[in-house]
């Protein structure tokens, strides 16, 4: 597992977990949002625009601009960037 | 319907301000309601870690300030209710919040309300901004410190300010390669603020680390210059800065490139006002942020008696700042409660008073060094979207002003831009100055968005349970 982008000094976490998106499983660890474990994997585009299908990602980091949609367990328009990843969760990159 | 007596003090946002205004208040006698929307409370300056995660520093999980856990813990006074995970959504009948959490909205009528509900990150545009892999300075600290992922693995940071260099500082403990700092401030044309900084040795020994970490990892810091540009297909792949001129505009032939797989932007913050705004607080337009905040009297209260504003929804000067106006806030409203007469309050706030006018020196200072530049909102080219959320192109924008809108609500309701899911809180501040520029009227008169419910976007299914009083015990 590439664990690059996690901080790996001074914290421990717990058994990862894995989670599906746009149906290739990455891991993720509990206490991680949706956005840290996307990001984590290396996925910087979380969707494509309505209207140009331009692509975004994680913006604000902290629930004010709807960047960073996913489509989460069939529910669309969920914030990445403040929602806890669960195990089985299965992510859809949202058009 | 569930019991109507309102709550006799009602805080909103649990950072540094909401904290010390909330243990200020129940250490007087006065019950307090906290209301905070993130799972934990602390805000983003004391913003923990999620409980899942061991630390072999305990405070590395709690901020890494060394204050953390005398603040947080104030929270556990018995006088206090703390409400997480919930929002406001809006007001009712001059003082009823309307609350939302996953499940269900409620109304909370309030006597007197504090609003400690913070800032976030000032947008920039430019040609690129809107790739993924470009955040906020204080979204990726936020990320970097709570949920300890870096957001890439070549970083260029680009803003204005002292946030940068701590950011910079956290990066590249973490590990990360930082290939550039570029402030757009030049501190060096400041010699006039040095005096200002006396006395402050804490933060002047803070910058020395923070620069001097820069110096060690070989990481270049630009004064003057900024990000023009960013490109990249699928997320940024590179991004290209430019020195500034006097008014903040690139200099042709100054731009260099950088390959990088983040970007940073750091130019400042915002206040969070809507909800002030929504209470009919009045605003002002600050010369040295270029944007509205709502305007206060020494004790912190807001135009409207009773409702109180503490912390960067109104000063931006960081968490002893914030902690200072709550603890002002607090007592005011304890003694408007009558939990303390005239006297106590005075006694109790007058050490308040004096520290708050040391730091505020320093404050002034540092919002005078690296105040917004008007070139910096010169950076948008013909097809740069102003507005992100209904993708609303410079030029489109610029059609609709030229077709006749003259403020932002004409402008919005010509063009959409601002009638997106963020509620104008991006796209506002860069559209201003755009109105400003078309119409031939100063940006200190461009009103910004009319504030309507919800502030903030919820699920239907939320309003659809009804709304339920909460019950005051």
């Amino acid at each position: 597992m590439d664990n690059n982008l996690r901080v790996q000094h001074g914290i421990t976490r717990k058994e990862p977990f894995y989670i599906q998106v746009n149906g290739e499983q990455i891991a993720a660890y509990p206490g991680e949002t949706v956005a840290a474990a996307l990001l984590a994997a290396g996925w910087h585009m979380f969707r494509h625009t309505a209207l140009s299908g331009e692509p975004r990602g994680m913006f604000c980091g902290m629930g004010l601009c709807f960047d960073c949609l996913i489509t989460l367990n069939g529910h669309p328009n969920v914030r990445a960037c403040v929602t806890f990843a669960q195990p089985g969760d299965i992510i859809e990159r949202q058009i | 319907m569930a019991d109507s007596t309102p709550s006799p003090l009602t805080i909103v946002g649990a950072g540094p301000a909401g904290i010390m205004a909330a243990y200020s208040a129940a250490k007087a006698g006065v019950d307090v309601t906290i209301i905070d929307d993130n799972p934990l409370p602390g805000g983003q300056y004391y913003r923990q870690s999620p409980s899942e995660f061991a630390f072999t520093n305990p405070l590395d999980g709690k901020s890494g300030r060394d204050d953390s856990m005398d603040v947080l813990e104030k929270l556990n006074h018995p006088k206090i209710r703390l409400i997480n995970t919930t929002l406001v959504w809006g007001v009712f009948d001059d003082r009823s919040l309307a609350l939302a959490d996953n499940d269900q909205s409620m109304l909370l009528l309030s006597d007197k309300i504090i609003l400690a509900t913070g800032a976030y990150d000032r947008p920039l545009a430019f040609p690129g901004w809107t790739l993924p892999g470009i955040s906020g300075a204080g979204a990726t600290l936020r990320l970097l410190k709570t949920q300890w992922v870096l957001p890439g693995k070549r970083i260029l940071l680009a803003g204005l300010g002292p946030l940068q260099l701590a950011l910079a500082d956290a990066l590249l403990k973490a590990g990360a390669k930082v290939v550039c700092v570029a402030e757009a401030a030049n501190p060096f044309n400041h010699v006039k603020d040095v005096p200002k900084f006396w006395g402050h040795w804490d933060r002047l020994s803070e910058a020395w680390t923070y620069t001097t970490a820069l110096c060690n990892h070989h990481v270049p810091l630009l004064f003057n210059h900024a990000i023009i540009e960013a490109s990249g297909h699928d997320q940024v792949e590179s991004a290209k800065i430019a020195r500034l001129d006097a008014q903040g505009l690139p200099i042709p032939g100054t731009e260099r490139q950088f390959e990088v797989d983040a970007i940073c932007l750091g130019y400042g913050l915002l206040p969070s006002f809507q909800l002030a705004a929504a209470l009919g607080c009045e605003l002002r337009f600050d010369e040295l942020l270029s944007w509205y905040v709502p305007i206060h009297n020494d004790h912190m209260e807001t135009s409207r008696p009773g409702i109180f504003v503490a912390g960067d929804v109104t000063d931006i000067a960081g968490s002893k700042v914030a902690l200072l106006e709550g603890q002002i806030a607090g007592l005011t409203a304890a003694y408007q409660l009558e939990y303390i007469n005239k006297s106590e309050l005075e006694r109790q706030l007058a050490p308040a008073f004096a520290e708050l006018r040391r730091l505020n020196r320093l404050a002034s200072a540092l919002q005078s060094i690296y105040r917004f530049r008007s070139g910096l909102n010169g950076l948008a080219k013909e097809d740069t979207l102003l507005c992100r959320c209904e993708e609303i192109t410079y030029s489109q924008a610029k059609q609709a002003l030229e077709n006749g809108a003259t403020d932002l609500h004409q402008l919005k309701l010509r063009s959409r831009a601002g009638m997106g899911y963020c509620q104008g809180r991006f796209c506002s501040v860069l559209l201003a100055p755009l109105v400003a520029q078309i119409t031939g009227k100063p940006v200190s008169s461009i009103r910004p968005f009319t504030v309507r419910p919800p502030i903030q976007p919820i699920p239907l299914k939320v309003l659809a349970t009804g709304v339920s009083q909460i019950i005051n015990q």
